[in-house]
């Protein structure tokens, strides 16, 4: 079974719970996101899955087995936890080549990885000059050695530049589409945006929600209406009277009425109104309607 | 194997690590070259026995010539010294050239049969001494009584030689002090027999019906280093191996610590070839870059300034070809080891400098609290016996001779324990280390 | 300067530092007495050289351990001046370490110990602190400040009956030379850091 499957997993540090029974599974041809606010327990839930951190009850397995039982783990999970974990000293080409030669791979595979993130150009060069996204295509490149059926990623997107974010999109879903299971943590929804088919949210050390993107949407999209006004006090006013929820957002957004209804009561109040149309929510506004409860440090209301 | 290749190329590819490893071997090459300037000064070589070891060779004596065969028998009545020296010397003597054989009554150490400086053979404590020559061979005999007598010894001595009473007498060392000492004996008249040629006594005595009496300084036996202060002896040609330790004690902690500074060894343990692997892989690396650059660095250093010391006329203390090799392959092995040490403590304690601290502090400056004058040589002797300190025995190419009391002190080039028992010790200490890493590594989350 | 004393009592492994000093110099001190037949002053001092070490690695640490977390940007951003941040560092430390030196030396002063004895070895671990300060700065990496500073204590005595001239060796060596010596070499070390520091 070429997943990755986490269940149950519980930690504690000291008085603080990092994980609270933590159960979700990563299945292959698709990308899952795994999302949740700083702290939520995503890395340490990594760090387990990895074998460098023991859980205190629970079990995480990587095609079926525990990862410390994998005898060359690099071709059974790929994985990116933390871009800077380099020695600056040492060129990016190097740090490769022993990763791979731990797993009997040669200069070959590493040859290929690095023409695969695109750091041909860069990779004799010593680490410590590297940029922070220049680290994440190298640590990917580390993730793609042992050409392995499950990929984890731990905030792979952190401090890439725009055409960087929109060619990873690209080379993870293409990722899965060659039948990959693959696992990227953020702690921004709008960075799996059009590219995670599947998210896990997780807050306080559990799983919040585990659903299809498109479902989830729906769900929180429900029947809300967007639309413009030249009047929108007098909208307000009409719409609420009618039973309707109004919020002010790029124009405004209706609750609770369908469109033929809004259409009926503007019309018959004779206010103007345009683009009337069923808004649909982004994937973000899903998150925050799922984690408002879960966020640990939330800044205080300016 | 894939471990170690890739153990390797992490190592290789620090251009830091290797520029230390390469920096310890060039310290050893070339730091003797601090020692050179001074000049071996107007100090005369010192005097050589047949072996070529250094000796001293200044004792009383009262002699007469001894063609072929003959016993010698005498009493030795009394023997002091200003000291209470425990060798001060007195008994019989037949000297062929620069040979000899003697027995003799010592201050505390009762009958000894000694030989060509180096040799020495211990009898019963009695009073009676006589020494025969038949054939080619002396026979040494003991007799508490004059009447029955035990061998000591026998030993191959032919030709012309002299034979007669000496007294000898080594300064007494307490501690590191030294203070010059004489004895006086008193001898029954000797007794003769065989083919002794028509002679009188020659030498300074004072006679008697009842005897000679006689006064002696000085000594018969191999010289050790505080005869030969000059001297040179091999494992100085080795002290660059100090400031190399250093640097290599920093290389090997950093091999571990900035894996866990900038979070590689996460990496490092994901790649799942077993914790403790890793770390053996890393020691394995380590311990073999540094034994084959501080071995080819000790192998060319000791014959190089060994030819550029004799060649500015310094004396140098005899050594095998074994004790050379012995030698460098130690001193490469002790750099090795120690990097080892380095490493575990590095992952023990996961902070470079505090790592750094702790094996220089037990590595280099017990040998340092060793040299420092004003401490008793029982602490001297102590911090390089239980210390990993007590692995730089493996220089040491001095001999340490039983017969001789001397200031034996690592200052002076000798060590409490045997070479490879000297590293034993350091083993002993970097195998602990090594186990409290690997249980740690296994058990620690990262 | 108040700044520096925050960080350096906010740092838990500085406590420990000094109490592994008093632990070491107190007990080697002591072990080296019950071994010896006369318990001078330099007997008792010889815990010294065991201890600074740990004074050495609590002055590198203060500035080493700012660059291996990357911290120094923060502070050189908060004070431009280097010379004031050198300045800063090497007060605190130093403060800190004539402190627990004196509260040490006041253990030795019970057993003995003459009070001239015991300045000159308070001042002396100030003063090795000072140059573990102004190594680390040079040299940036906190293992081979270590080393350096290790290497520059240690190994003169030991060297110096083998170099062509000991004498000069020991009159210039941090170790043995003697206070102005030592002096010079903490402010030359200072220095120096500070026109490395960035």
């Amino acid at each position: 079974m070429t997943s990755i499957e986490v269940a149950e997993l519980r930690k504690r540090y000291g008085g603080t719970t990092a994980l609270d029974g933590m159960t979700f599974t990563a299945r292959p041809g698709r990308v899952t996101g795994f999302v949740g606010p700083n702290g939520a327990g995503k890395s340490t839930t990594m760090r387990i899955i990895l074998g460098l951190q023991t859980a205190d009850a629970g079990h995480a397995l990587v095609c079926g087995q525990p990862y410390r039982s994998l005898r060359c783990p690099l071709r059974s999970l790929g994985s990116l936890l933390d871009a800077s974990a380099l020695h600056p000293a040492r060129s990016g080409r190097n740090h490769l080549l022993w990763l791979a030669q731990t797993q009997g791979l040669g200069t070959r595979r590493v040859d290929e990885v690095i023409e695969q993130v695109g750091l041909a150009s860069v990779s004799r060069r010593t680490a410590g000059g590297y940029s922070l996204g220049m680290r994440q295509r190298l640590g990917i490149a580390a993730a793609l050695l042992g050409d392995p059926p499950t990929i984890m990623l731990d905030e792979p997107f952190n401090g890439m530049d725009p055409e960087g974010i929109v060619w990873l999109r690209g080379f993870l879903r293409s990722l899965a589409e060659q039948g990959r299971a693959v696992l990227v943590s953020s702690h921004l929804m709008s960075e799996l945006q059009d590219m995670a088919e599947h998210v896990v949210v997780v807050g306080r050390g559990r799983v919040i929600a585990d659903s299809n993107v498109a479902e989830l949407i729906a769900a929180v999209s429900g029947d809300r209406v967007r639309m413009r006004t030249s009047a929108p006090e007098a909208v307000a006013a009409a719409l609420t009277a009618a039973g309707g929820q109004v919020v002010e957002a790029d124009g405004l957004v209706v609750r609770r009425l369908a469109a033929e209804q809004i259409v009926a009561v503007l019309t018959a109040n004779g206010l103007p109104f345009s683009e009337l149309a069923p808004h649909r929510a982004t994937l973000e506004e899903a998150y925050l309607d799922l984690t408002g409860d879960a966020v640990e440090y939330r800044g205080a209301p300016a | 194997m894939n471990l170690l290749r890739a153990e390797f190329t992490k190592f290789r590819s620090v251009p830091g690590w290797v520029r230390g490893v390469v920096m310890a071997a060039l310290l050893i090459l070339l730091f003797p070259v601090t020692g050179l300037g001074g000049g071996p000064g107007d100090e005369p070589s010192p005097v050589t026995g047949p072996d070529g070891q250094p000796v001293n060779n200044s004792y009383s004596f009262v002699h007469r010539p001894l063609t072929g065969d003959g016993q010698i028998t005498v009493a030795v009545s009394k023997l002091s010294s200003e000291q209470d020296g425990p060798w001060a010397k007195a008994g019989l003597m037949v000297r062929a050239g620069s040979r000899y054989a003697a027995i003799m009554v010592t201050g505390g150490h009762g009958v000894r049969m000694q030989h060509d400086y180096l040799y020495d053979k211990a009898g019963p404590a009695v009073r009676w001494l006589r020494l025969t020559r038949s054939g080619g061979t002396v026979t040494g005999e003991a007799s508490a009584d004059g009447s029955r007598w035990t061998v000591v010894d026998k030993v191959q001595l032919s030709g012309p030689a002299q034979a007669g009473l000496f007294v000898a007498c080594p300064s007494r060392i307490r501690g590191i002090a030294i203070a010059d000492d004489t004895a006086t004996a008193v001898f029954s008249r000797p007794e003769l027999a065989g083919a002794w040629p028509v002679a009188d006594w020659a030498g300074s005595v004072v006679s008697s019906d009842a005897g000679f009496t006689m006064t002696g300084r000085g000594d018969l036996g191999p010289a050790t280093r505080s005869d030969v202060p000059v001297g040179v002896a091999v494992g100085d040609l080795l002290f660059g191996t100090f400031p190399a330790l250093i640097v290599i004690v920093v290389v090997g902690t950093l091999m571990v610590t900035t894996e866990y500074r900038y979070g590689v060894i996460r990496l490092s343990l994901s790649a799942g070839t077993g914790r403790v692997r890793v770390l053996l892989a890393k020691a394995a690396v380590l311990a073999g870059a540094t034994f084959a650059a501080a071995l080819l660095a000790s192998a060319l250093a000791v014959p190089l300034w060994l030819r550029v010391v004799r060649g500015l006329g310094a004396y140098v203390f005899p050594a095998g070809p074994l004790a050379l090799l012995r030698a460098e392959v130690g001193t490469a092995a002790v750099l090795a080891i120690t990097a080892v040490l380095a490493l575990s403590v590095g992952l023990i304690l996961r902070r470079s400098a505090t790592a750094v601290t702790t094996v220089v502090v037990v590595t280099v400056l017990p040998y340092l609290l060793a040299l420092t004058p004003f401490l008793p040589p029982s602490v001297a002797q102590w911090m390089t016996r239980v210390t990993p300190a007590a692995a730089f025995a493996v220089q040491q190419t001095l001999t340490r001779y039983p017969q001789v009391d001397s200031v034996y002190t690592p200052a002076n080039g000798y060590y409490p324990l045997a070479p490879w028992a000297g590293l034993a010790v350091l083993c002993g200490y970097t195998a602990v280390a090594l186990a409290v890493a690997a249980v740690l590594l296994r058990r620690r989350d990262v | 300067m108040r700044a520096e004393w925050t960080k350096l009592r906010t740092t838990p492994g500085a406590a420990w530092l000094l109490l592994v000093t008093v632990i070491v110099t107190v007990a080697l001190s002591a072990a080296v007495c019950a071994a010896a037949t006369t318990c001078g002053t330099k007997v008792l001092l010889s815990g010294v050289y065991a201890g600074q070490a740990p004074v050495a690695v609590l002055g590198v640490l203060v500035v080493s351990g700012e660059y291996s977390t990357g911290l120094i940007h923060t502070t050189l951003a908060a004070v431009p001046s280097r010379a004031t941040v050198m300045a800063a560092k090497a007060l605190v430390v130093a403060v800190v370490v004539a402190v627990f030196g004196t509260a040490m030396s006041l253990v030795g002063l019970a057993e003995g110990l003459e009070l001239p004895a015991a300045a000159r070895a308070v001042t002396y671990l100030v003063l090795i602190a000072v140059l573990s300060v102004g190594v680390a700065a040079v040299v940036h990496d906190s293992a081979v400040a270590i080393g350096s500073v290790l290497g520059l204590l240690y190994l003169p005595p030991i060297l110096a009956p083998l170099v062509a001239n000991p004498r000069v060796v020991e009159e210039l060596a941090p170790m043995t030379a003697g206070l102005p010596v030592l002096t010079a070499w903490s402010i030359g070390a200072l220095l120096v850091g500070t026109l490395r520091l960035r």
